[in-house]
């Protein structure tokens, strides 16, 4: 029997479709790949750069199996021939929790309500942005370390976007150690400062960073560059505006819907009927709750709605008085290798006003 | 604090050649993340299994880390993302063996389940092909193991394997001959012993 197989060599087709069906039945749980953006976007600090910035370890491993060494996880091989068992998380079919929704409207309607400071011509809008970002570190012997540290980013927008803008970097100095001590990382050879870059950019439409003036006032926009014309395009319909959103948005948690939420509230450059939008839109989210009702950053406090997709909660912090977006934050949402869950692993904070002098900074 | 990648020379038209060298990285990061996460993902599960969760954002870390040393004009970011996730597997390299073994072992355990009335469709072969070939990766050389699966899982050509792999290209070619013409003895030799047996 069989005995066309016997002594054969196989074709390259034939060893192919073999390899081809070898630990075929693999699967990408978007969650992972998700959270891998998140830590990756973090890393880049926002544009920035970063020495020794990884949340790698920052990020939980997932339970589930290792690589087998018994016949357990064999098993699992013969029975599912999964090589990646996942539950989908997928988008949560839980709606937002009724205090996010309330809070979500009230700021909403403020918003509409609020005197939005007109940039006149020859004015700019001041927008600071006062961002705590985690650098972590490896001292070796497997002592880890990581801080917080105080990033200031100022950025001047003119009343025309096509003019100069100006951004100031500064790296504080600031710091909240959150593993290891000062004192220890210098002692392991770890360094304790910088990680960011400082200093001053100037181009039309807050192209900072483009590579040549060919490239400047050509980005279309996106919720991370919210440009006048961008949000004019945006839908005005909360539902339509939260597909929009979701459409977006990349991988199916609902986690980084909020991330993009936040990313254009951020900017500090956001409308207010546009940020109104945005805030109704977000009462659709599912899984979004208030995660604190009095959140302090920075001295600011405000609530905190967010949204936990297992590994990490994203919150916005906004008032819902005046419907002013406060900042946001990364807050651990399990215990991690390095952190334990609920601890901050970001912060920023967002003020804005009306100047009449680029790099001039608003009274009080 | 960038290097230039591209003096005197600009970046090649091709397609996937992105410019990662500006200081604007989380937008041009965000978008090399989305067009290439989840292949390499799925690469690296079939490798070493569940790791591959940590795996792939370390290497978008790392290319992070080391965008710099991106040459457009000497490869595809995909391949330059390979290489990276190879790079990394290597020091996974006992975990993967014993994954591939025991993979193996369960296929063979799995192969002797089927009757033999099962044996007539050419789906069946194949899956009869699988079986006999599980075992075969646990037993090449790392480098050889790292072309052969750049190439039949990762879905690489020769060109992008030795760009990946940092090697030249005629060396690609000579592996993954020596290696398909190992791999096929190895399973016929199953084949013939498995046979053999029954």
């Amino acid at each position: 029997m069989s005995d066309d197989n016997i002594l054969r060599i196989w074709t390259d087709d034939e060893l192919g479709a073999a390899l081809d069906a070898l630990n075929a039945d693999t699967r990408t749980d978007e969650r992972v790949i998700a959270g891998a953006r998140v830590a990756l976007i973090a890393a880049t600090g926002e544009q920035g750069e970063t020495e020794v910035t990884t949340t790698r370890k920052a990020r939980r491993r997932r339970s589930g199996w290792r690589w087998p060494a018994g016949a357990a996880a064999v098993a699992v091989l013969v029975a599912g021939g999964q090589v990646v068992q996942t539950v989908s998380f997928g988008r949560n079919p839980a709606p937002a929790g009724a205090e996010a929704v309330a809070t979500l409207d009230r700021a909403a309607t403020s918003s509409i309500g609020v005197l939005d400071e007109e940039v006149g011509p020859g004015q700019y809008r001041y927008v600071a942005t006062r961002a705590w970002w985690m650098a972590s570190a490896h001292g070796g012997e497997g002592r880890d370390f990581a801080r917080l540290a105080e990033n200031v980013l100022e950025t001047w927008a003119p009343a025309n976007p096509r003019d100069e803008w100006l951004l100031r970097r500064d790296v504080t100095g600031n710091q909240r150690w959150v593993v290891g001590t000062e004192e220890q990382a210098r002692a392991a050879g770890v360094s304790t400062d910088g990680g960011w870059p400082e200093g001053e950019w100037r181009a039309p439409c807050g192209d900072f960073y483009a590579r040549s003036p060919e490239q400047w006032c050509t980005d279309r926009g996106s919720w991370q560059n919210p440009t006048p014309e961008w949000q004019a395009g945006l839908p005005t319909d909360p539902d339509a505006l939260f597909e929009r959103l979701a459409a977006d948005a990349p991988g199916d948690s609902d986690a980084e819907l909020l991330v993009y939420a936040a990313d254009a509230l951020r900017s500090g450059l956001v409308r207010k009927d546009v940020r109104a939008n945005i805030y109704k839109a977000l009462a659709k989210l599912p899984g979004l709750q208030v995660t604190e009702q009095q959140a302090n950053l920075d001295g600011r406090t405000g609530t905190a709605l967010g949204v936990d997709d297992g590994k990490e909660r994203q919150d916005i912090i906004i008032d819902p008085e005046t419907g002013q977006f406060i900042g946001e934050r990364q807050v651990a949402g399990a215990d991690m290798d390095l952190f334990k869950a609920g601890t901050v692993l970001a912060f920023t904070s967002v003020t804005t006003g009306v100047v009449d002098a680029i790099g001039a900074k608003p009274a009080g | 604090m960038t290097e230039c990648v591209t003096a005197g020379s600009p970046a090649p038209a091709a397609d996937d050649r992105p410019d990662l060298s500006g200081p604007h990285p989380g937008r041009v990061f965000g978008q090399l993340f989305d067009r290439h996460a989840r292949p390499p993902h799925r690469y690296l599960a079939r490798r070493v299994g569940d790791l591959a969760d940590d795996l792939v954002g370390e290497t978008f870390l790392v290319a992070f880390q080391t965008r710099a040393a991106y040459r457009p004009d000497r490869g595809t970011a995909r391949a330059w993302l390979y290489g990276i996730a190879t790079n990394l597997l290597r020091r996974h390299h006992r975990q993967e063996v014993r994954g591939l073994r025991a993979a193996a072992w369960a296929a063979g355990s799995a192969a002797g389940d089927e009757g033999h009335e099962n044996r007539v469709a050419a789906r069946v072969d194949a899956a009869a092909r699988t079986r006999h070939l599980a075992g075969a990766p646990a037993g090449l050389e790392p480098g050889d193991r790292d072309v052969l699966l750049l190439t039949s899982w990762a879905g690489l050509d020769t060109n992008e394997v030795a760009e990946a792999l940092g090697v030249p290209v005629g060396t690609v070619r000579s592996r993954l001959h020596r290696v398909r013409r190992k791999l096929r003895g190895h399973a016929s030799n199953t084949e013939h012993a498995r046979t053999g047996d029954e």
